[in-house]
């Protein structure tokens, strides 16, 4: 009951803040020209719906984002998984890998941009780049959380090196893992738009750019909304299949 | 009768700690044991005086500094394969429904499918939790968690189980049901059992012999038969038999407080 009503109550102040947003547009549009009045805002969504250069550009930078994601997960839970694989190799890995994480990952864009020249090839570079942080530094940590107890049982029943990392190792580490690479995909998506914004010619960061340019406001915000409404959705997939993969810790 | 595990003049030094490697702690001293097939043994100390240790070296687990150990007149440098372990508490995988978790070892040594399956199915019916298979560990209690434990360990048909403090996370109660239940198993399967605990009554329940060790230095101290007849109730504990072997344990305990000048 409790939780029931604690949702409720989430929702509704979440619908409130939506409702405070459209309002805030329509003063807003009122005061200053730039800014779109809603009504403008819904009409270039209906508009965009019916053309296919949003879906198109849209398709893009998921496609991007993915695929970085992907390249991000094998690269970082590699280096997660050999770093974390002795206490030398922690030591040396960690403070290189701390330290970059640290550094904002766009200053690699220009870097970026000269390997590998135009198209999806710097913008998948990027969104791996921006990947590819959290999902390393949380296989890091999930090697770490290998309990030396489950090591011994594996080790009193004989268990080869192999089987000791595909039984004992990555099963423990499949919760800190994930809980990476669901912040992994947020970062892809935002890696894949900088690299649209600073220098391409599709995708969704590029059609932000080219509204903006032309001073298509309203249009430019329904891409900016609809990229939100989706890297929600996408976000609670991945939470559901946590939840599903973290079943064994319901008592 | 023949010896399935012989402890020939173990000694187990451990470096006291990273910073100063060069000292040295004795956690055991030149152990001698014969355990006979189909002998139920328990190792009896206080806490800290290296018999975890010794069943890890019997376990091939740890390397003994001299010395060596001798399964089924084989010396042993890694784990045995007819031997298996059960630990203290939360040695489950977590991840694995209780019937997983009994396939693990059957997994390792590569058995087909529906071998396991068959397999983990009778050793779950065997320590009582039919009807339990399909949950996880976090959703099974203390004892239960420790049944499947004994269950992983039985599935690998060992002629010999070590047992680290199986029953030493549990409550009194259900401690002694535990003991009872693995006494029932035993007699089903006729293992060898080692049994470490730090319980008298435990050690007195279960054991035809108990090994009493000391602390510091972890010497064997002791032999002590367990005559009481088999199979054995909760009223066992209340013999005179019992009594006296509890009089005995107790004494040594004290002569060894005495030894050591009330030092502890």
């Amino acid at each position: 009951m409790f939780v029931a009503g604690a949702r409720r109550h989430r929702v509704t102040i979440q619908a409130g803040v939506v409702l405070g947003v459209i309002a805030f547009l329509f003063v807003a549009s009122r005061i200053n020209s730039f800014i779109p009045s809603p009504v403008a805002v819904f009409n270039a969504a209906s508009d965009l719906a019916t053309g296919k250069e949003l879906y198109w550009n849209l398709g893009v930078t998921l496609y991007e984002a993915l695929v970085g994601l992907l390249i991000g997960t094998v690269l970082g839970v590699s280096l997660g998984v050999l770093a974390g694989s002795s206490r030398f190799a922690t030591e040396f890995f960690n403070p290189i890998i701390l330290a970059l994480y640290s550094v904002p990952k766009i200053v690699f864009l220009p870097l970026l941009l000269m390997l590998f020249g135009v198209g999806l090839a710097p913008k998948i570079a990027n969104a791996t780049l921006h990947a590819f942080f959290p999902v390393v530094l949380n296989s890091l940590v999930g090697m770490r959380e290998v309990k030396l107890l489950h090591l011994k049982v594996a080790r009193s029943m004989r268990a080869s090196p192999g089987q000791t990392v595909t039984k004992v190792f990555l099963p423990s580490m499949v919760l800190p893992v994930f809980a990476g690479i669901r912040l992994g995909l947020g970062l892809s998506v935002m890696g894949a738009l900088l690299a649209e914004l600073f220098q391409a010619n599709a995708g969704a960061g590029y059609l932000v750019h080219q509204f903006y340019s032309k001073g298509l406001i309203g249009e430019m915000l329904v891409v900016i909304i609809v990229m939100f409404i989706l890297i929600l959705s996408i976000n609670a997939g991945m939470k559901n299949i946590e939840n599903r993969l973290s079943r064994w810790r319901a008592a | 009768m023949r010896s399935v595990i012989e402890v020939n003049a173990v000694s187990k030094l451990f470096a006291d700690s990273e910073e100063a490697p060069s000292a040295h702690v004795l956690a055991i001293k030149h152990a001698e044991l014969r355990v006979s097939s189909g002998e139920f043994v328990s190792l009896l100390g206080p806490s800290g005086c290296g018999k975890s240790t010794l069943l890890d070296i019997i376990g091939g687990l740890e390397a003994p500094t001299s010395g060596e150990i001798v399964i089924e007149g084989q010396i042993i440098q890694r784990p045995h394969p007819k031997i298996a372990m059960v630990f203290q508490s939360m040695s489950l995988f977590p991840w694995r429904t209780a019937i997983d978790n009994v396939a693990f070892g059957l997994e390792l040594k590569g058995r087909d499918p529906e071998t396991r399956r068959k397999t983990a199915a009778a050793m779950i019916e065997l320590v009582g939790l039919k009807g339990f298979e399909h949950k996880y560990p976090a959703q099974l209690s203390g004892g239960m968690n420790q049944r499947v434990a004994i269950a992983r360990a039985l599935a690998l048909d060992p002629d010999i189980l070590l047992m680290d403090e199986p029953f030493g996370a549990l409550d009194e109660q259900t401690r002694r049901i535990m003991g009872l239940e693995l006494l029932r198993i035993w007699d089903r399967t006729r293992k060898t059992i080692v049994f470490v605990t730090h319980s008298i009554d435990e050690a007195i329940q279960l054991s035809d012999r108990i090994i009493l060790m000391s602390a510091r230095p972890s010497i064997i101290r002791e032999e002590i038969l367990v005559p009481l007849p088999r199979p054995r109730s909760i009223e066992s504990l209340t013999t005179d038999i019992a009594n006296d072997i509890q009089r005995r344990v107790w004494k040594a305990l004290l002569e060894e407080v005495d030894e050591r000048h009330f030092d502890a």
